[in-house]
């Protein structure tokens, strides 16, 4: 029987060989509704195949029906004042991810973000507000995505670069009925938590990346000092205090630490009750990364099923992480764990829903009117 | 986002904050279930179905006011249109008795005091009074009673109360008090609160209870209790309550500080700022003066609203005030819930409603118009430490005249009894709005003031039941006929 988990897994690592016209990204469906970013890679042992009216990924003499979804053509078009929708979105399916002030950390370190889409290029586009939700609105008519993420980029104010996705966050929320995640610094005061769901965000990100305190230093010296370990773990335990449950997350990286490190911080983040999420970006060539780190498999599948498992004990919700075709979710660590999670997966299937999502866009908000107040001095 | 926004998550569980924000919505629910149930119902022998729907809207009006689910205002406003709605009176009838001259006359007085409060006048009085008392703590205490007192005759004893408070607070932290820290920090806001009190029910001016008693009485029997009537009447109860706040101030409470010479540097030298009384602050005066004289001397003719709107109109002759002043000072409000509260009285009495309720309460006291004036001083004197002054002469006024006419009390007496009872509440918070002011600058809590305070009450029921006993008659006032 396929492992649903690993072949995700090993897509990440080998990719598909190109398939003429459809660019350099394109997603898969695999079974059981597991999405897949895959890049081309010419000397992968995976292709798709068309048969019929269908497709299959076929791989070392097996083969799975396979769904491919491909860039939106939406992208192409302009918004009302004249950018390119791909210019200021990326579409991930499910969600939709952007950096609407600048280039992402990771984009700043000369790659090309997977998430957000973003490069280390200089900004020359200076785009309004108004010029994301018309974007968002054209793409949202092609592509019914449950969640749009925002990230705000390296900044080293206090209010760890809320301010500044604040207006947008609010102007989302005024004209579309979509849910919101923003992945920021962490705030040097708790009150900008407050401020941060109050504006209208349903999901935070606080990304350590890095769980060894003295690692994550040598490998983020400007974070290590404008923030301090520290305060990502104090922001993260505010933050599911104030965020529904499952909402509050932290990346970490595999291959920046060893792995036993990143075990103890899914022990740390999961008695917090923050879920974390384990991404596994196969190093660049051209990357620091490559010369430090040959990832193997067979010490990363556990790593998954461990996650599941710590997931499971606590009882952390896994709602909020549903469909991320570039990371392995906590839930997808079930195919190596054989949890069945019966309910996690009929909830993620059902929110994928028009219904679905309308449901979660609607409980989030009410939510969010029950426990917000804003008083005037 | 303005940065005088403060962003307060709540963090209970969801199940309590839903249930916490909804209950409102159920309780109406509830209400409006009971009283579509009791509209189904036949009307009790002996009272009539205009008279029985009159009862269910009074009991509808009784529950809001009481627990305050709407605005008292908005109930007001409820009880002008429900009466019309289920059929106890056509529309035309009770929106002209929303137009009673007693809603005038509060109209006018509040916005003298208004004119009072922004020309700097009742501060210029206020600090007058306060100046003088050297290094002894008592002098000052008994001086912020004064003060408080003598203003609340004239002008609203919330807006007194309003106008003291900074005195009083910049009194305390000129002698270095701080919150808790000592007695004297306490009795400063103490006797500011319970001057206030005492001042309240001396006069027509220092509350909206005491026309509005006036004025259901009037629209009940057409009898009237003038402007010097009332002043008369209640000066022993004012004396009497003034005395025994003083003595309890000063010896139930200990006075913890040996002088207040800065206090009085400070007061002497707020009163040198005043400077000398602009042409405002004349008029004012002057015009105060004139309408208290026209009020004693033509108080029945051609009547107190007319002299109050008149006197305002004077006002705006001589620009003393503006306009856009009385949008800040006054509350109007309070005049949407007179309105309705006459309105109701009204009702319940054209329909029969009231004397119906009035035969069930003496069936229930057996008959005895002693007993019948104890219980109704004492439920107003409870009550108001729980709701609005107003609200309890709203409600208790008309069922207590209705009650006492068959029983040989005179009206005027009961009137009398409920509306200075239902002012001298002085134990919790929301008894009245001068006790809420002065818990708001946390010096004392309830606890401090408790026993005092239900001291006090005694008191006042004793001196109410005295004056009304051997002073009232003089003035031609017999509770017991």
């Amino acid at each position: 029987m396929i492992n649903i988990g690993l072949v995700k897994l090993d897509l990440f690592l080998h990719g598909v060989q190109p398939v003429s016209g459809w660019g350099k990204d394109f997603i898969l469906v695999l079974p059981e509704n597991t999405w897949v970013a895959v890049s081309p890679n010419e000397d992968s042992p995976y292709r798709v195949k068309k048969v019929g009216s269908d497709y299959r990924l076929e791989f070392h003499e097996q083969h799975l029906p396979v769904k491919p979804i491909l860039p939106p053509s939406v992208n192409q078009q302009t918004t009302s004042s004249g950018h390119r929708v791909g210019d200021l979105l990326h579409s991930h399916g499910g969600f939709i991810a952007a950096a609407p002030r600048g280039p992402c950390r990771f984009a700043k370190s000369g790659f090309d973000c997977k998430y957000c889409g973003s490069r280390g290029e200089p900004v020359t586009a200076h785009f309004t507000n108004e010029d994301f939700v018309d974007a968002l609105r054209l793409l949202l008519q092609e592509t019914p995505a449950e969640i749009i993420h925002l990230s705000s980029g390296f900044v080293e104010t206090e209010d760890g670069g809320m301010e500044q996705l604040e207006s947008l966050v609010r102007e989302i929320r005024k004209h579309l009925n979509i849910l919101i995640s923003v992945d920021v610094m962490p705030p040097a005061e708790n009150h900008w938590i407050d401020r941060t769901y109050a504006a209208g965000v349903d999901m935070v990100y606080y990304d350590l990346d890095v769980f060894d305190p003295v690692l994550f230093a040598a490998t983020y010296p400007e974070k290590k000092q404008a923030i301090r370990h520290e305060r990502y773990l104090e922001a993260l335990q505010y933050a599911v205090k104030i965020f529904p449950g499952g909402a509050v997350t932290s990346h970490l990286v595999l291959g920046l630490e060893p792995l036993a490190s990143t075990i103890k911080g899914i022990d740390v983040l999961t008695d917090l009750g923050v879920v974390p999420l384990i991404t596994f970006f196969p190093p660049h060539a051209a990357g620091l990364l490559a010369e430090r780190w040959k990832p193997d498999l067979k010490e990363i599948i556990p790593i998954y099923a461990y996650l599941y498992e710590k997931i499971s004990e606590k009882k952390l919700s896994t709602n909020w992480i549903r469909q991320i075709d570039v990371v392995l979710t906590p839930l997808e660590g079930r195919h190596f764990a054989g949890g069945k999670s019966r309910w996690q997966v009929a909830m993620k299937n059902f929110y994928h829903t028009s219904v679905g999502r309308k449901a979660a866009y609607g409980w989030s908000a009410l939510r969010r009117k029950l426990r917000v107040k804003e008083v005037k001095d | 986002m303005a940065d005088t926004t403060r962003i307060l998550i709540d963090t209970r569980p969801l199940p309590v904050i839903l249930l916490s924000k909804s209950y409102r919505y159920l309780v109406f629910a509830l209400l409006i279930a009971v009283v579509s149930y009791l509209f189904t119902l036949s009307p009790p022998e002996g009272l009539s179905p205009q008279g029985y729907r009159a009862l269910i809207v009074f009991g509808l009006c009784v529950f809001l006011w009481v627990t305050q689910m709407l605005p008292l205002a908005i109930t007001g406003l409820l009880a002008i249109v429900a009466p019309p709605v289920f059929g106890v009176l056509p529309a035309k009838d009770t929106f002209a008795l929303f137009g009673h001259e007693t809603v005038f006359f509060i109209l006018g007085v509040f916005i003298m005091a208004a004119a009072m409060m922004k020309s700097g006048l009742s501060t210029r009085v206020a600090l007058k009074l306060l100046r003088g008392a050297g290094s002894s703590p008592k002098k000052l205490l008994f001086q912020i009673m004064v003060a408080a007192t003598l203003l609340s005759f004239v002008m609203s004893e919330h807006a007194v109360a309003a106008m003291l408070f900074p005195i009083a607070l910049e009194i305390s932290r000129a002698l270095e008090f701080v919150p808790y820290g000592g007695s004297y920090g306490r009795l400063l806001f103490l006797s500011m609160a319970w001057g206030c009190i005492v001042g309240g029910i001396g006069t027509l001016l220092g509350s909206g209870r005491a026309p509005l008693s006036v004025g259901i009485l009037y629209q009940m029997t057409g009898e009237q209790i003038g402007f010097v009537q009332w002043s008369l009447a209640t000066l022993p109860v004012v004396i009497m309550t003034f005395t025994a706040a003083y003595f309890m101030i000063t010896r139930y409470f200990s006075v913890d500080v040996q002088s207040v010479a800065e206090a009085d540097r400070i007061l002497s030298e707020k009163n040198r700022l005043q400077g000398k009384p602009s042409a405002s602050e004349w008029f004012i005066t002057v015009i105060f003066f004139l309408t208290v004289v026209a009020w004693m001397k033509f108080g029945t003719k051609p009547g107190l609203a007319v002299i109050s709107i008149l006197s305002v109109v004077a006002l705006f002759v001589f620009k003393a005030v503006r306009w856009k002043d009385l949008e800040e000072y006054v509350n109007w409000g309070v005049f949407l819930m007179y309105g309705g509260a006459l309105c109701l009285s009204s009702v319940m009495d054209k329909t029969g409603a009231g004397p119906y309720l009035a035969t069930q309460v003496i069936q229930g006291v057996g008959g005895n118009p002693l007993m019948v004036v104890i219980i109704f001083t004492l439920v107003a004197l409870v009550l108001t430490e729980a709701i609005s002054n107003s609200a309890v002469v709203a409600i208790m006024t008309p069922v207590a005249i209705s009650v006492c006419i068959p029983l040989g009390i005179d009206p005027k007496g009961i009137t009398l009894l409920i509306a200075l009872a239902s002012g001298l509440g002085n134990a919790l918070p929301m008894s009245t709005p001068a006790m809420a002011i002065a818990f708001s600058a946390g010096y004392f809590k309830l606890k401090d003031t408790l026993v005092p305070a239900l001291l006090m009450s005694f008191f006042s029921v004793l001196a109410l039941l005295l004056a009304g006993k051997f002073w009232w008659p003089v003035l031609g006032i017999h509770i017991l006929k």
